[in-house]
């Protein structure tokens, strides 16, 4: 476990929400921050933020739908140059939140995670997926955006496209659950960002916490609360019982953070059993684990785990290779259900039947 | 040309896209020589088997007559390496107990233990390629490598046999007898390559050979000096070239020399402002070549090499033996010519990477052992270990019979 006791040694994170649902999310997110830009082409739905944070994206037609993807892409680039001299190039992590499902976040995110890379930043993106009921355009869509953001971004952390049923208590009326989906996205990316820029109290060593999120790959979270008793592993099995944060994902990852925030009376047991529960979960993959304490937050511990490097199962791309016109039979050239002689690059693209 | 069969060893490595043949001459003193080599394009094999045993000979006669007329001999019998898809590692162990009055293990000993390890029952269609020595055990104590003259109650013999199929075998000798020569031996490639390219420390530390070929991919777990772990998987360079081909519609040539120039570039799309590489690609359909740019090869050609290291990557979990310190991997096979090709090993794999050669004496003058000439020299070398089992008295004991026996084994 990392400590870090001085305030200077918080990472910097520029927090950006693009789109009409991230910088809904981004602007409610009350954890600490070094910045925060909200993206869109609405100049309307702008104005209801500071203007300070802000960016325009220009050359709004009267919806994103009727606009010129180059148009889009010219608007995102000059959005993204306005974003790094905001910041003056000194950020060191920069977290993305966005829908890729709409094409706002779809066509901005993966330009701005590119010039963010560029700027040596890493960069972690929070991909909000699309319902299953807004049809297959808008998976297509998604889709195709989170190709692209796997070759920029060093993280990506998507909150999954699974039925609203799944995902919120089924006996809910349809606006209020997806109400309270966003409620619990906006708590996950708030504890996120919580346990990223927690630089106060004993935490992740800033440098660590950098290599360990470049290159990561595609992540999930999960993120619980623990009161009373044995709360640090009611805390993680609140944050594991959270429907982003799926058994499978946990088997498939090569890597696991776990962040846990409570009061100062958190103590080592505590600590090392929330690890043990992690490790039974996530297998024989590296832990880092990061605690920081507040005097307020007494007997109350959050857990925020974070689990990287996620590898799709092979299994799955089988059916990539069925939605290319490939022959099922098993023979020499299959592998653990897949054809190999089918270009990876044509299986590696997430097939939207695959997300219903 | 007048010299004793042998007197030289010829090794053959039949491999989906190319044939080598290399003769060597075996000295007295245990050391080869290289005379002469060939090579040719290889017809009527896919992933590692025969599919056209007429191709296939062809192949086999045009390598071995380049490599004889080079090495001034006439081949008589040829070694030849095989690593098919079917190909199976699996660790056996074979236990007796050691009944003298002394309990001290004896000769005998060892190879009773050594046969019992060896007893594993297999389907029809299968055949053990090689069997590796993991050492011996004495009651417990393991890391024992000769249990001659070694006191215990129990002799533990540990063997790392590969099995592979049966008539992939038998096509690969009857490819060498069509071509008018005799099979010495058919040895398994992957592990004869890995023996050879890697050096004793990495043995016993633990480290992992890579042979990726043109269209199989080998993976070999070294630790604590001896093999553990074996597999040859279906995928290899000739799967990139066929992506840059179907992604960039162009013929197969055009992507082979697409690969060769370009490498395994960056993936990133460049922004507007930014310069942006192009290569020039000629079409499949024969029309004017047009520019693409640089980031698109780089996305199909990362995506498949990304695929194999993750496949390896799988197999190291699947094996149990990387974990316990298998940190350094040594990259063999035609995989290496390609441009960044360490580097995207090193990033994918998360280990030391390092390209593997087979040091050898040499007389030839306009040829440069490589990577890709792993399997075929470590043919060579393990037909000279084989060669030296004929004389090997390792498990003897001393007396009368002893020497009866060595006079018998000369006779």
């Amino acid at each position: 476990m990392a400590t870090t006791e001085s305030p200077a040694a918080a990472t910097s994170v520029l927090f950006v929400g693009v789109g009409g649902i991230g910088c809904e999310l981004a602007a409610q997110c009350t954890a600490s921050r070094s910045a925060r830009r909200l993206l869109d082409f609405d100049a309307a739905a702008l104005d209801a933020y500071d203007p300070a944070e802000t960016i325009g994206l220009a050359g709004a037609a009267a919806s994103t739908d009727d606009m010129d993807p180059d148009d889009m892409r010219a608007a995102a680039e000059a959005a993204a140059d306005q974003v790094a001299a905001t910041v003056g190039g000194g950020t060191e992590l920069a977290l993305l939140l966005g829908a890729v499902g709409g094409q706002t976040g779809a066509v901005v995110l993966p330009i701005l995670a590119n010039d963010l890379k560029s700027a040596r930043s890493t960069v972690l993106v929070v991909a909000l997926e699309p319902l299953p009921f807004e049809g297959a355009a808008r998976a297509e869509l998604a889709a195709q955006a989170m190709a692209e953001l796997e070759n920029v971004a060093d993280l990506i952390i998507s909150v999954p496209n699974r039925p609203l049923a799944e995902l919120c208590d089924a006996s809910l009326p349809v606006g209020e659950a997806i109400r309270e989906l966003r409620a619990r996205t906006l708590q996950a990316v708030d504890q996120l960002v919580g346990a990223l820029t927690c630089g106060s109290s004993v935490g992740f060593q800033p440098s660590e916490l950098r290599r360990s999120l470049a290159e990561a790959g595609r992540g999930a979270l999960g993120v619980g609360v623990g009161t009373e008793g044995a709360r640090v592993e009611a805390a993680i099995r609140d944050a594991c019982a959270n429907s982003f944060l799926t058994q499978e994902s946990c088997q498939q990852a090569s890597a696991a953070i776990l962040h846990l925030r409570g009061g100062t009376d958190v103590s080592l047991q505590e600590v090392r059993s929330a690890t043990d529960l992690v490790a039974q979960l996530v297998g024989r993959v590296p832990i880092q684990v990061g605690l920081s304490t507040d005097a307020d937050d007494a007997e109350t511990v959050r857990a925020t785990l974070l689990v990287t490097g996620i590898r799709p199962p092979i299994a799955a791309m089988l059916c990539e290779g069925a939605s290319v016109g490939v022959a099922q039979d098993q023979g020499l050239s299959f592998y653990d259900g897949v054809d190999l002689d089918v270009p990876a690059y044509l299986r590696r693209r997430p097939s939207p039947r695959l997300r219903h | 040309m007048a010299r004793r069969d042998d007197e030289y060893l010829v090794a053959l490595d039949l491999g989906t896209r190319t044939t080598r043949c290399a003769i060597a001459c075996w000295r007295r003193d245990g050391e080869i020589v290289l005379e002469g080599y060939g090579e040719a394009r290889t017809l009527g094999v896919s992933k590692g088997l025969i599919v056209d045993a007429g191709g296939a000979a062809e192949s086999v006669r045009r390598t071995i007559e380049a490599a004889a007329e080079r090495a001034r001999v006439r081949v008589y019998t040829v070694l030849a390496a095989v690593g098919t898809p079917f190909a199976r590692g699996l660790n056996s162990r074979g236990c007796i107990g050691i009944v003298h009055d002394d309990k001290i293990a004896r000769g005998n000993d060892a190879r009773r233990a050594l046969a019992a390890a060896n007893r594993i029952s297999l389907p029809a269609d299968r055949a053990v390629a090689e069997v590796y020595s993991q050492g011996f055990a004495v009651d417990d104590v393991r890391g024992i490598h000769n249990p001659v003259g070694i006191a215990g109650g129990r002799l533990e013999a540990e063997v790392h046999v590969v099995t592979d199929s049966l008539c992939a075998h038998a096509n690969v000798e009857q490819a060498i007898r069509q071509a008018g020569f005799r099979p010495e031996r058919v040895v398994f490639g992957p592990l004869a390559a890995a023996e050879a390219v890697l050096a004793s420390e990495e043995k016993r530390l633990g480290s992992v050979h890579v042979d990726i070929g043109a269209e199989t991919t080998s993976v070999a777990i070294y630790a604590g000096g001896y093999p553990r772990f074996s597999r040859v998987l279906p995928v290899g360079c000739q799967h990139i070239t066929n992506d840059l081909a179907i992604g960039l519609n162009t013929p197969v040539p055009s992507a082979a020399a697409i690969l060769r120039e370009c490498g395994i570039v960056d993936s990133r799309r460049p922004r507007r402002k930014e310069s942006v590489a192009t290569v020039q690609v000629p079409r499949a359909d024969g029309e004017a070549a047009r520019l693409v740019p640089l980031w698109r090869v780089g996305f199909i050609v990362r995506a498949r090499v990304e695929e194999i290291f993750d496949l390896v990557s799988k197999e190291l979990d699947r094996s149990g033996v990387a974990a316990a310190g298998a940190a350094r991997v040594v990259l063999t096979g035609g995989f290496c010519q390609i441009k960044g090709a360490r580097d995207a090993a090193e990033r994918i794999l998360r280990r030391a990477v390092r390209f593997g050669s087979v040091d050898v004496e040499s007389t030839l003058s306009q040829f440069e052992p490589g990577p890709a000439h792993a399997v075929l020299l470590g043919t060579l070398a393990r037909g000279v270990s084989h060669r030296e089992r004929r004389y090997d008295h390792r498990f003897d004991e001393g007396g009368w019979r002893a020497m009866f026996k060595r006079v018998a084994s000369w006779l």
